[in-house]
């Protein structure tokens, strides 16, 4: 991948991809235009940071559908490399990546949601790491919905996530399926032994289902459809288990169409780009991020002493975490231990960072720990782990 | 919450998995055998990590309702745990029965989710919050449960431990109180759900009678032996019989055995039959109580246990617990002796205790207040 150097290509352009594979930049031309006008209103020259920060603002306070467009360009490096990243670690995967990527920019907005910029976090940074973990996240669900027969992953999931997997239905399909799901859950039991191969539940299980969910109905606010035998509830289940498979886990063909034919549709959905009015609030941010950067050593000295008094296996699973980014799974592999132990010594080495991190905020900055300080230094730790052990970027 | 999935594994020991699945396999009704199980497995698993993890005596509260309510309280050091197990694969939210957010007894601090897997033997915690994050939950009045969703929740339970280094305050908790019921009407509901065509109690009585229910510990548990199928008598007040109110069952031992007793005006001895009826056999014995007055609050209990004339006691196991379901005398009978004594032990008013016998697979538990 070539990596973007201007400014213009940063926020204007998107990945174009070809055969799975990354081919060029494509520049949107009405992003281009309505952002050099920007440019040419600026007197000082602004660099990366702030013009982040300046669209973040603008998405966040107030939803511009031309802020998103920017910020999902300048989030396309940080989404690639998080692909790659993953691809290169995950084995036996049939994504490409093209998929991977498509699959984490999908979740671009949910990284914006979480971004804090008043903590003086980089946002192609902080994504990077994002985007890796949702596509973590993302496998680790569909691994199992691959290997769980349909009456088990129907137990598995959540009413979120059926209701989802149904939308396109009408309401009261929706809440029919969605009752006799639940009462699904309430008759049909496990046992103890292999939970992700249930069988098909037997005709007395079915019975009971058809008859609780035939009296439910009665109390239900909409009026639902009736069930009319055991065969007919098989069918309703096996159309979510259907919807919930696709939802969690979209054919592969559907994700391979190239990223650049949305350009078409945003050239129409633009508004005109408002300045905005009042830039301050964007340039204490950018100060704070600088300040940050000036505290860095010091921070990273703080930091880089608590993993150097470790112990040496804490060291290793954190080297292999995030510097070559195994898996857990990889590393209990490679290390001979149980995966709860890696994931116990990985977890307890970064409550030691994390405590280091905020007793340094507390000696040096001053700063009264918080929930909310917790939180943000429990992410500038990750930000830094990434970095430390050598992300790219 | 951040886009991070920092989730925390916990073993499930082998001898813990055995013990659970012997614990399971209790329950004749499938639902309240798999509720109980994830119910144990997580409690256990969950608190001795804790242990591990933060020292200090983590216990776990209350557990006669662990078939029927998802979710089990640790308490630690003041703190309330609610740990919620799930065995969703998408993770999308977090389901809270209403009982760990309604009821003042039962309210948690923290509530954490728990995926149990059993398969690979795993508990799984990967998200939290806690008490003021339950106002951004919406409520399923249908399954009465909250429902909160995943972006809510912190997913890296690392913050949690530091809330505790750093002292971070508890969120204040404002819950309404809930009243008590009259006894007839907890031993009517008590009775009602312990019919066999209700497949899940909590959702077969109104809600608000549901968690009055909660606050009445000895019904959950008949309850709780009564949908297990066990025979389960009512409740014997003892204070009654100094007032000369006895019920039919309880006898004069002198009129329906011939067991003549000096007369002894602070004494009080009833005797009742009682009949095991286990594979195919029926057999008979008496369970004589004598209550003896030792001031004005206490009261002296000693139980016995008799064979009809002639006959032998058959083999059994006998214990008294207390309230809160510790046995505090255990003996057993070798199948020789027509009378077995337990130890005597001292009551005050207000006391709960119950008599537990077991012959064979067959249990009967008789319950006593004072």
């Amino acid at each position: 991948m070539v990596v973007r150097h201007d400014i213009v290509s940063k926020f204007c352009s998107y990945a174009c991809f070809a055969e799975g594979k990354f081919q060029r930049w494509v520049l949107k031309a009405r992003l281009k235009a309505e952002f050099e006008k920007l440019l040419a209103q600026s007197e000082e020259k602004l660099g990366e940071v702030f013009w982040s920060l300046y669209w973040f603002k603008r998405w966040q306070e107030r939803q511009e559908r031309i802020a998103q467009a920017h910020l999902e360009a300048y989030l396309q490096e940080p989404c690639y490399w998080a692909a790659k990243t993953f691809l290169t670690h995950v084995e036996g995967s049939n994504y490409s990546l093209a998929d991977c990527f498509q699959m984490a920019a999908m979740e671009t907005v949910k990284v914006l949601q979480h971004f804090q910029p008043a903590v003086g976090q980089h946002l192609a940074k902080y994504a990077q790491y994002s985007f890796a973990n949702l596509l973590r996240e993302t496998f680790r669900c569909q691994g199992e919905v691959d290997i769980c027969t349909d009456w088990a992953l129907l137990r598995k999931i959540s009413e979120k996530t059926l209701r989802a997997a149904l939308s396109q239905h009408s309401t009261v399909t929706i809440e029919s399926l969605v009752l006799c799901w639940k009462t699904f859950k309430q008759v049909y039991v496990p046992k103890p032994g292999n939970t992700r191969k249930l069988e098909t539940p037997d005709a007395e299980t079915l019975g009971s289902l058809v008859q609780i969910y035939n009296s439910r109905i009665l109390t239900a606010s909409l009026s639902l459809s009736r069930l009319r035998d055991g065969s007919t509830a098989l069918l309703w289940l096996q159309k979510c288990a259907t919807a919930v498979r696709q939802y969690l886990h979209p054919a592969v063909t559907s994700l391979n169409i190239p990223l650049t034919e949305e350009g078409g549709e945003l050239q129409d959905q633009l508004p005109d780009p408002q300045q905005t009015e009042d830039l301050t609030e964007v340039l204490i941010q950018l100060e704070a991020y600088q300040e940050r950067e000036w505290q860095k050593q010091e921070l990273k000295n703080c930091l880089t002493t608590t993993i150097a008094n470790l112990p040496q296996e804490s060291q290793q699973i954190l080297a292999g975490y995030y510097q070559h980014h195994w898996t857990q799974k990889q590393l209990s592999e490679k290390l001979q231990l149980s995966q709860p132990t890696i994931n116990r010594r990985l977890q307890k080495a970064r409550q030691t960072l994390l405590q280091s991190l905020v007793t340094w905020l507390q000696q040096t900055m001053n700063i009264t720990p918080s929930a909310d300080i917790l939180k943000s230094s429990a992410d500038l730790l990750e930000e830094w782990l990434d970095q430390y052990y050598g992300a790219t970027l | 919450m951040t886009v991070q999935f920092y989730s925390t594994l916990l073993e499930i020991p082998p001898q813990l998995k055995a013990q659970a699945l012997r614990e399971y396999r209790k329950y004749p009704r499938p639902q309240e055998g798999w509720q109980y199980l994830l119910n144990y497995l997580v409690a256990k698993t969950v608190v001795n990590w804790l242990r591990e993890e933060l020292g200090g005596k983590p216990s776990i509260s209350d557990t006669p309702t662990w078939q029927f309510v998802n979710g089990v309280k640790i308490s630690l050091e003041g703190i309330n745990l609610v740990v919620l197990p799930d065995e969703s694969i998408d993770r999308a939210s977090l389901v809270i029965p209403r009982e760990w957010v309604e009821h003042p007894d039962w309210v948690g601090d923290y509530f954490f989710a728990a995926t149990v897997d059993i398969d690979r033997e795993m508990v799984e915690l990967w998200g939290f919050c806690d008490y003021s994050a339950i106002k951004q939950a919406t409520i399923d009045y249908q399954d009465q449960n909250y429902i909160l969703d995943r972006s809510k929740l912190s997913c890296d339970l690392n913050l949690w431990l530091s809330y505790r280094q750093f002292n971070i305050p508890l969120a204040p908790k404002v819950v309404n109180s809930v009243p008590q019921l009259a006894s007839t009407r907890v031993n009517n509901l008590t009775d009602r759900l312990a019919l066999t065509s209700i497949i899940s109690p909590r959702l077969a009585i109104p809600f608000s009678d549901w968690l009055s229910l909660l606050h009445e510990r000895r019904a959950l548990e008949r309850l709780g032996l009564l949908r297990q199928g066990q025979r389960v008598k009512s409740v014997t007040n003892l204070r009654d019989w100094w007032a000369g109110i006895f019920s039919s069952e309880w006898q004069e031992p002198a009129l329906s055995y011939g067991y003549a007793l000096r007369g002894e005006e602070e004494k009080i001895t009833r005797l009742r039959q009682m009949m095991f009826t286990t594979e195919g056999e029926t057999v008979q014995l008496y369970i004589l109580v004598s209550l003896t007055k030792k001031s004005q609050q206490e009261v002296g209990v000693l139980f016995q246990l008799l064979a009809p004339p002639d006959q032998r006691l058959p083999i059994l196991e006998v214990a008294i617990r207390d309230a809160e379901g510790n046995t505090v005398i255990t003996t057993a009978t070798q199948g020789n002796e027509s009378l077995l004594k337990l130890r005597s032990f001292s009551c005050t008013s207000g006391d709960q205790f119950s008599l537990v016998l077991q012959y064979k697979n067959e249990t009967i538990t008789e319950e006593f207040t004072i």
